[in-house]
């Protein structure tokens, strides 16, 4: 009953504000005939806006939650844990991290951060660590290797770290934890899966796994990991966003989604046994870029899991989990190209046959996170064609005969409430996690203070306005490359520091730039009524070359910090397993 | 590949040896040599990067196979034994010469064997059959691995 009236809730509200948004935008076209031109505008306006209003009322809903003190329904509430159970298991929980010619130095001072943190908890015979290397560079194998042995030792953890590496890299990352599971999985009852630049607290390990042993019926148990340990502006930029917007947006997701809730390839606990039966993935019709290989796998298994009856729920609500990120624009959009072939594989999912409603959302959610990009630009440039048709009709005052003028009606105030609804439904969650905060002062420290975090929020609305036009570039020809049928396979993650030079940035930003003055010329010469209105949505491709370099460097990120903007928690008073990473970083 | 690239193909060969600790400078070039006649034919239709690396694989086949000889194990069923004894050898800092010379002259060797993995559980992986409705999918390789 609360799952059918959640989902009600949630769906009704998107659809409402969707309709309305498609009514303001057509009202000013109902009054003449309704061209081509427009109702295909309507259309694509509609498709966006339903995307945008999703992510909306998901944060309006994660933000009345939070006021109200949490969720009761939540997976951490509905859960009675007694916390000795965890020494009562017949079966190890296996900690299990997938890696593939990523820093060795960096993959083991992890790991020994979340071993170590375990082990303070007093259930570390609980746990056992898995690496499960796909390194095919003999190099950084051998380096694995031995940091492997190293850290055994250091632990005496003789028959509690095991290292594998696999010599035909067969199906990817999901293939790598599918070989696990065929050869060990019978050993484990649940495996936490890691990323290479995952840290997660012991408590939190802990936590879960009793999560997990009182719910029978849950598959997967999903944390929502924060980015950490950024140097560079962007990143802590990113990490800024992240920490605080994110809150709400996982609240939100987990009020609607409750045990049907979505699975993000790790940071994640999973039933072995369930995973094992029901979420190994067949090979998509065709070739790659869109057939083939899966590369995205955690929405299919995800989908799988909840096909055949399991629960998957997204536990909002636990901390210590923790990620990293790239750390400049550059490295990001890289990473979004490879998303973005694996997202767009699952439009095959959308046509898969006796698949539930919401797992058809949720992959239709990260379908259109990548097709939302070249629907607004082709939106942009109706818009103008449209702008610049309006601009040159002639009114006809006296139609018909008739003795009395007709006069021209304005539609402006329909379009400026449009504006502002669109606007408001990006930028009205960022304030709402902002006045949440507000409420809670020892947290405001945290974050910099009152007036650092004020400031970070609006300079990171500056960023986000200025990066969007860029990342909608990006996503189109990332699109349009997949399309066209080149593919990209799925190359290890840049996440070293990494200021970018001059050359750099012209390379990756040079016809972005081009197209964003190009696109003011146009804007200027042929409909200026619309120059201020479209501005914003160009000046960050004309600044894209220094804005890049800007923001990729380490040092503006420490300034910054010294300023206290953009500053988390995570960086100003960090967890255990963080101070014990970064311990482990500076040992090497 | 030209010459200079040839040149340095060697040199990091040699660099690669180094790092798998064979210390003496005559056994490691003449261990390098041989990898790098045998494969020359081979090598001269592929890359200069990808040419490294199937050398220094071929580097590391070598020794795994020395070492599995020294330890009288099984190069196929024995892998996992075999990388916790590489990792073990590699981490002492010690020299590995003795795993290409005679046995009478070599230092003996403490190994504890321990395995790099636990005891196989296999636990069966059923691909999941997808309808879609316009094709077909296939079996991906990795659930029959």
């Amino acid at each position: 009953m609360t799952k059918i009236f959640r989902r009600s809730l949630f769906y009704s509200l998107s659809i409402f504000t969707t309709l309305l948004a498609m009514a303001l935008v057509a009202q000013p076209f109902l009054a003449n005939d309704f061209t081509l031109l427009e109702f295909f505008l309507v259309l694509i306006f509609g498709v966006l806006i339903f995307g945008v209003s999703l992510s909306f009322w998901m944060a309006i809903i994660g933000f009345f939650v939070l006021l109200i003190g949490g969720d009761r329904k939540s997976i951490t509430r509905i859960t009675k844990v007694a916390t000795e159970n965890i020494l009562n298991m017949a079966k190890p929980t296996a900690l299990v991290m997938p890696i593939c010619n990523e820093n060795p130095q960096r993959i083991f001072a992890g790991l020994r951060a979340i071993y170590e943190s375990v082990l303070k908890t007093g259930f570390g015979q609980a746990f056992e660590i898995f690496v499960l290397s796909d390194t095919s560079d003999p190099i950084l194998r051998l380096q694995e290797e031995q940091l492997w042995f190293q850290m055994r030792e250091a632990f005496q953890a003789h028959g509690k770290i095991f290292y594998r590496n696999r010599t035909e890299n067969i199906g990817r990352k999901s293939g790598n934890i599918a070989e696990f599971c065929q050869h060990w999985g019978g050993r484990y009852e649940f495996m936490i899966l890691l990323d290479a630049d995952s840290l997660m607290d012991g408590n939190t390990i802990v936590k879960m796994v009793n999560i997990m042993q009182a719910q029978p019926k849950v598959a997967i148990l999903q944390t929502p990991p924060l980015p950490v340990n950024q140097k560079s502006l962007f990143g802590r930029i990113m990490q800024f966003a992240s920490c605080l917007y994110g809150q709400i947006y996982s609240a939100g997701a987990a009020f609607w989604q409750l045990s049907q809730g979505n699975y993000w390839g790790h940071n994640a606990i999973i039933r072995v046994e369930a995973f094992a039966a029901h979420a190994s993935l067949p090979k998509l019709p065709g070739e790659e870029p869109l057939g083939g290989e899966i590369l995205s796998h955690d929405f299919v298994e995800a989908a799988l899991l909840r096909e055949a009856g399991w629960e998957i729920w997204l536990a909002y609500d636990i901390d210590g989990s923790y990620e990293e990120m790239p750390t400049n624009i550059i490295d990001y959009a890289k990473r979004d190209r490879r998303w973005c072939q694996g997202n767009l594989q699952h439009i095959w999912f959308l046509f898969a046959k006796k698949m539930s409603l919401v797992s058809r959302l949720h992959l239709l959610m990260g379908v259109m996170s990548y097709l939302a990009s070249p629907l607004w630009l082709v939106f942009l440039i109706i818009t103008g064609i449209a702008a610049y048709e309006y601009g040159h009709l002639m009114p006809i005052y006296f139609a018909n005969n008739n003795p009395f003028p007709v006069w021209p009606i304005s539609y402006d105030i329909e379009l400026v409430a449009l504006l502002l609804v669109t606007l408001g439904m990006l930028f009205i969650p960022k304030f709402l996690s902002l006045l949440w905060l507000l409420c809670h002062p020892k947290q405001v420290k945290k974050f910099g203070g009152y007036l650092g975090v004020v400031t970070s929020v609006l300079l990171e609305c500056i960023f986000s306005t200025l990066l969007a036009p860029l990342l909608m570039l990006y996503r189109t020809k990332f699109v349009l490359a997949i399309l066209l049928r080149q593919s990209i396979g799925w190359p290890a993650q840049q996440r070293e520091e990494h200021g970018l030079s001059l050359k750099e940035a012209i390379t990756a930003h040079g016809l972005q730039t081009l197209i964003g003055f190009a696109a003011l010329l146009c804007i200027y010469f042929f409909i200026p009524s619309f120059f201020w209105w479209f501005l914003p949505a160009v000046l960050g491709l004309i600044l894209a070359i220094p804005l890049s370099m800007f923001v990729s460097s380490s040092s503006m990120g420490t300034i910054t910090r010294h300023w206290d903007l953009f500053c988390t928690p995570e960086e100003t008073c960090p967890p255990e397993v963080i101070r014990l990473f970064q311990e482990e970083m500076q040992k090497d | 590949m030209n010459l200079h690239q040839q040149k340095k193909l060697r040199e990091q060969l040699m660099l690669f040896l180094q790092q798998l600790h064979i210390c003496d400078l005559k056994l490691r070039e003449q261990i390098g040599d041989e990898i790098l006649d045998k494969f020359t034919f081979f090598l001269r239709e592929v890359s200069y990067k990808k040419s490294l690396k199937i050398i220094q694989n071929v580097a590391l086949a070598y020794f795994n196979q020395a070492l599995a000889d020294y330890l009288l194990l099984d190069m196929s069923k024995d892998c996992h034994l075999i990388t916790g004894a590489r990792a073990q050898i590699l981490s002492q800092m010690q020299s590995t010469d003795f795993l290409f010379l005679n046995e009478g002259s070599s230092p003996k060797l403490k190994i504890d064997f321990q395995s790099a993995t636990p005891p196989e559980a296999p636990l069966e992986m059923p691909e999941q059959k997808i309808q879609f409705l316009f094709a077909t999918p296939s079996a991906q390789g990795s659930s029959h691995a």
